[in-house]
């Protein structure tokens, strides 16, 4: 079975080149890790509005994806298929003084924008292991990531390392540690 | 592994085939040669167009049918006198009546060396194979289609064309030569089998053979600090991957593909 099989073009983001993607995004653009209702919002940080009246931090350390849906940790309340790939991240809640970490879980899927030809991630759950937060503070997270996530539009031909712009025909696919597309020209 | 993957099918790379054509855009070389008696500065330039492309693993493109649109400009360079016997004439004393007498004093023709320019344009249909190269080329990383060995040309067609163009321009710049009324079909005639189709055969494949074995096509061109992710505000500068490493090949897993494979670094 050819890779471009009735289609003309295929790409693959393997689940590295995945990764060296979010490292990149994290290293130049701080501010999408970095989040404070202390300072307003910089390259380097995100304002975040205060908790309950409260000033407050919130930090993830570089992410991992992981496009195997079943790498989520024992016990985990989330749930992922077919299609969905698994963000985890060390994280650091500050607030009143007292620094929490833990590790941030999350189900996101791809989704196209065909019109802008660029792709961005979605969250569609989250959980944090190792500390307990407040569903409050749960779903502020969940936010502040799909903010982040909905601002990284990542053009189609950053998938074929600029080989070519496709026309999406069928994908993303995520499966067998890729994400794949195929298209034409 | 590879952290992306490309792959284009024959029909895809059929589609990039005319835009690398493109970006090669004009090729050109000059040069000088002697071919006989004459001494030839010539310069050629050209474009290619069309083609249908095939691909076989492990690194091969076969380009068939593809034209090469060319025009050339010959300036050739010869002394008259190596086709033409110089015209000697002793002189003459002619005694009319008693006491007059019409001399006619020696001289001698010697023709003069003449440059006759000609240029001439056509196309050349031609298949050849060609390798996938890649090379860092800083900043860029490339990855071409190269030709493996020089194609034969069908250059027959039109160094009987060249002829006849040579002979014209002779004429014509001939006309002016004083004397050679005489001698000018002569010297004509002279000039062309004096290059014959051989000679312009091989006169034509000297100028257009290095052009089209030259050819490299360009099928992926990619800066290798790469923009992932365009700069969206004062705060959201554009985001960067590094390309480590790009090859590319050809595969067959049910149809012939070419795949190219990318390592990234953040």
């Amino acid at each position: 079975m050819s890779l471009t099989g009735p289609d003309h073009l295929y790409a693959a983001l393997m689940q590295s080149g995945a990764n060296h993607f979010a490292q990149a995004v994290c290293l130049q653009r701080p501010r999408y890790v970095n989040y404070s209702s202390l300072s307003p919002t910089s390259a380097a940080s995100t304002n975040i509005a205060k908790l309950s009246g409260f000033d407050w931090t919130l930090h993830f350390g570089t992410p991992f994806v992981d496009f195997d849906p079943a790498y989520l940790p024992a016990g985990s309340t989330l749930t992922a298929g077919a299609g969905h790939l698994v963000l985890s991240a060390p994280i650091t809640v500050t607030i009143l003084g007292q620094s929490m970490n833990g590790s941030l879980w999350a189900v996101a899927v791809p989704v196209v924008n065909a019109s802008a030809h660029t792709v961005t991630v979605q969250v569609t759950q989250v959980e944090v292991a190792g500390v307990t937060l407040p569903p409050l503070v749960l779903n502020v997270i969940k936010a502040v990531l799909n903010n982040a996530l909905s601002a990284l539009k990542i053009p189609y031909p950053a998938f074929s390392a600029g080989a070519f712009t496709a026309v999406i025909a069928s994908g993303p696919s995520i499966g067998m540690d890729e994400l794949t597309f195929t298209g034409n020209l | 592994m590879s952290d992306i993957i490309a792959v284009m099918d024959e029909t895809a790379v059929n589609q990039v085939l005319p835009v690398a054509e493109a970006t090669l855009g004009i090729v050109s070389g000059t040069g000088s040669s002697s071919l006989g008696p004459f001494q030839v500065q010539h310069s050629a330039s050209g474009w290619f167009s069309g083609g249908v492309v095939s691909l076989f693993p492990s690194a091969t493109v076969r380009i068939a049918e593809c034209t090469f649109h060319y025009s050339t400009h010959l300036d050739l360079q010869f002394d008259l006198s190596n086709i033409i016997p110089n015209v000697y004439f002793p002189g003459i004393k002619i005694k009319i009546f008693k006491h007059w007498v019409v001399i006619i004093p020696a001289f001698t023709i010697n023709w003069p060396t003449v440059s006759i320019p000609v240029s001439h344009s056509g196309t050349i249909v031609f298949t050849a194979n060609f390798r996938l190269q890649t090379v860092f080329v800083n900043p860029d990383w490339r990855v071409n289609a190269v030709i493996q060995s020089v194609p034969q040309l069908q250059l027959t067609p039109a160094a009987s064309l060249l002829i006849g163009l040579i002979g014209v321009a002779a004429g014509v710049v001939l006309a002016a030569v004083p004397f050679i009324g005489l001698y000018l079909a002569g010297a004509v005639i002279g000039i062309t089998a004096a290059i014959g189709i051989a000679g312009a055969t091989g006169l034509l494949g000297l100028m257009l053979t290095p052009l089209v074995s030259g050819a490299v096509f360009p099928l992926y061109n990619q800066p290798k600090h790469f923009p992932l992710i365009p700069a969206a505000g004062p705060f959201d500068p554009a985001v960067y991957i590094n390309l480590a490493s790009v090859a590319a090949i050809v595969i067959n897993s049910g149809e012939p593909e070419l795949k190219l494979l990318t390592d990234v670094t953040p």
